[in-house]
């Protein structure tokens, strides 16, 4: 029962497993309102348009397993909205999670237990009804034991906002790290390239599976870290859709929209009644560039630079060329080291990589893939080509690097983190080793020449007597 | 006065050994990785990132000993100067 009138639990169980999540009431954000456009439930043609409202919360989990997590509230105007978007919203959580069931070890665990390549969301009812998500897991407001559903319009939550509780709907989904991506990163930031494995995995996957997730950008790409390593993870998935047969309706985000449907929405506002499941691929991939490139060369380059107008024809972006694209890389990374990099990062803008990006088949991993081999060929030159570094500096200095080594892993940094951290160690480790030695050398030379001074004037006393 | 010397002697740090980022961000991921498992892991091209940060932080001691030297002789001068004299005035 719950104890105190503004409380709110969610039970979530599955076979062997339960979370019990305790939810917290919203900050004083306003709420948003978001519309979607869905098929309707009993077939026929014409899209039915749903408006919520929707409030962001958090919650946290009274049981073992995954102790944070992320809540979204929607609440619908009628009946009819809620149970048509409590299956819409299902068959996107279901479909999308599918995404993780190639992840190594995916059978031994449960599906709220890391690593993911797409956040598991969870939809539950307002109303207090058990809900079964793809046979696995079952949610339901209220722990079992609070069963008097006569009870539950007053059950509640004030702060829920009056609402009626069967137009409720929560979606819970485990809370990751929102990453700052850096606004510049003026040499590529390559290691971040390994942690993006499983995400590029995880795309091919949903795209075998013919649905796309529609809404992939930096903001919606988190990173996790677990026992067998890192990864990052997609997030927002309530505007996936299945892309085969093509939706009639988009949501996404204008920014970060692939160029073959910019040109088709601004051909023809009517355009995108004419989908294909490869400019929804496209999409998806488009937007894993985004993000791949946010990581190596900066948030605001991405906005700001490969979205922004093409230098030579202000009515595109940089985006919307390879040649456009190579050549703003190249002036990011102006380094002729890095150009592998730069020709394999522009490729897919270009109308080759477009029908790339466009096919039904697998992209993202062999995409990346290449990414990490012509990266590879960035290192071929120096710094391996200048003479070998002096490795008897290697004992002298020991110390001095495995501090440097210790500084930087201590922090609970992701790996592009701990780098930056150590090279601010290392520029204070080479302030703090000149500082030692200059004063070795001041007491060593100053002395030398005060005693040698002592010495003759000494002498020259001991003559004079 | 000992602390325009610090000054000098950070400055010249900076200036004599670049900055740590620009001089290592060319080995890409593999700096990242020498900082999770150590030279000791037998991989060459971990040894040789870290040959580099020690070769780095070997050209800030050089310009520490550097300007110690000078600071030392200047001070060594000024110190037999007034031994010197202080002898001189003893005798
Ligand atoms: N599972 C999650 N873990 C951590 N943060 C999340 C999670 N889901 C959402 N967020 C945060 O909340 C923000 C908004 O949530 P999101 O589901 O993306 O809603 P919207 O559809 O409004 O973009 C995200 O940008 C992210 O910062
Ligand atoms: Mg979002």
């Amino acid at each position: 029962m719950a104890e105190h009138d503004d409380d709110l639990v969610v039970d979530l169980s599955g076979p062997q497993w339960q979370a019990l999540l305790t939810v917290a009431p919203p900050g004083h954000e306003p709420p948003k309102t978001v519309d979607f456009d869905v098929p309707p439930t009993g077939g026929g043609q014409e899209l039915r348009r749903i408006g919520t409202q929707v409030v962001f919360t958090t919650a946290r989990n009274e049981r073992s397993g995954w102790p944070a997590w992320h809540v979204k509230i929607y609440t619908c105007a009628s009946l009819g909205d809620a149970e048509t978007l409590r299956q819409y919203l299902n068959a996107q959580a279901s479909a999308l999670q599918r995404a993780n069931t190639y992840l190594p070890g995916a059978a031994r665990r449960t599906p709220i237990e890391p690593p993911w390549a797409v956040v598991p969301v969870q939809v539950v009812r307002g109303d207090g009804r058990l809900e079964q998500l793809s046979g696995a897991v079952t949610t339901r407001l209220g722990v079992p034991s609070d069963q008097i559903v006569a009870q539950l319009e007053s059950r509640l939550p004030r702060w829920i906002g009056g609402a009626r509780p069967d137009l409720v709907l929560l979606a819970v989904s485990p809370q990751i790290e929102a990453l700052p991506w850096e606004p510049l990163r003026h040499w590529p930031g390559t290691e971040h390239l390994a942690d993006f494995a499983q995400l590029a995995a995880g795309i091919d996957q949903l795209h075998q599976l013919r649905w796309a997730h529609c809404d992939i950008k930096p903001e919606n790409v988190c990173w996790c870290a677990h026992q067998d390593g890192s990864g990052y993870v997609l997030i927002d998935t309530d505007a996936a859709t299945q892309a085969d047969p093509p939706p009639r309706a988009l949501r996404g985000t204008a920014l970060y929209e692939y160029t073959g449907l910019r040109a088709l929405r601004l051909d023809d506002p009517e355009g995108l009644r004419h989908l294909t499941p490869g400019l929804l691929y496209a999409q998806d991939r488009f937007g894993f560039l985004t993000v791949v490139l946010s990581a190596l060369a900066g948030r605001h380059w991405v906005d700001h630079t490969l979205l922004g107008p093409d230098p030579d024809d202000p009515s595109r972006r940089v985006a919307d060329s390879a040649e456009a694209v190579r050549h703003a890389l190249r002036a990011h990374w102006p380094d002729p080291r890095w150009a592998p990099l730069a020709d394999a990062l522009a490729h897919p803008f270009g109308p080759d990589g477009r029908i790339a990006l466009e096919a039904p088949g697998p992209w993202a991993e062999t995409w990346l893939s290449g990414v990490r081999d012509a990266e590879r060929r960035c290192a071929d030159g120096d710094p391996g080509d200048g003479p070998w570094p002096d490795e008897s500096l290697v004992h002298t200095f020991a110390r001095d690097l495995e501090r440097i080594r210790d500084h930087a892993l201590r922090g609970p940094a992701t790996r592009p983190e701990r780098v930056h951290l150590a090279y601010r160690a290392i520029g204070e480790a080479a302030q703090e080793i000149a500082l030692r030695r200059a004063a070795l050398w001041m007491s060593v030379s100053g002395l030398g020449i005060v005693l040698a001074a002592l010495v003759l004037a000494a002498a020259a006393f001991v003559i004079g007597e | 006065m000992f602390s325009s010397w610090r000054r000098r002697l950070r400055h010249r740090v900076s200036a004599g050994c670049g900055d740590p980022a620009a001089r290592f961000a060319p080995y890409g991921h593999t700096f990242g990785e020498w900082l999770d498992t150590g030279a000791g892991s037998g991989r060459p091209d971990y040894a040789e990132v870290e040959s580099a940060v020690a070769e780095y932080l070997g050209s800030a001691a050089k310009v520490g000993q550097r300007l110690g030297a000078r600071t030392g002789v200047v001070l060594g001068v000024a110190g037999a100067a007034v031994t010197v004299l202080a002898v001189w005035g003893l005798s």
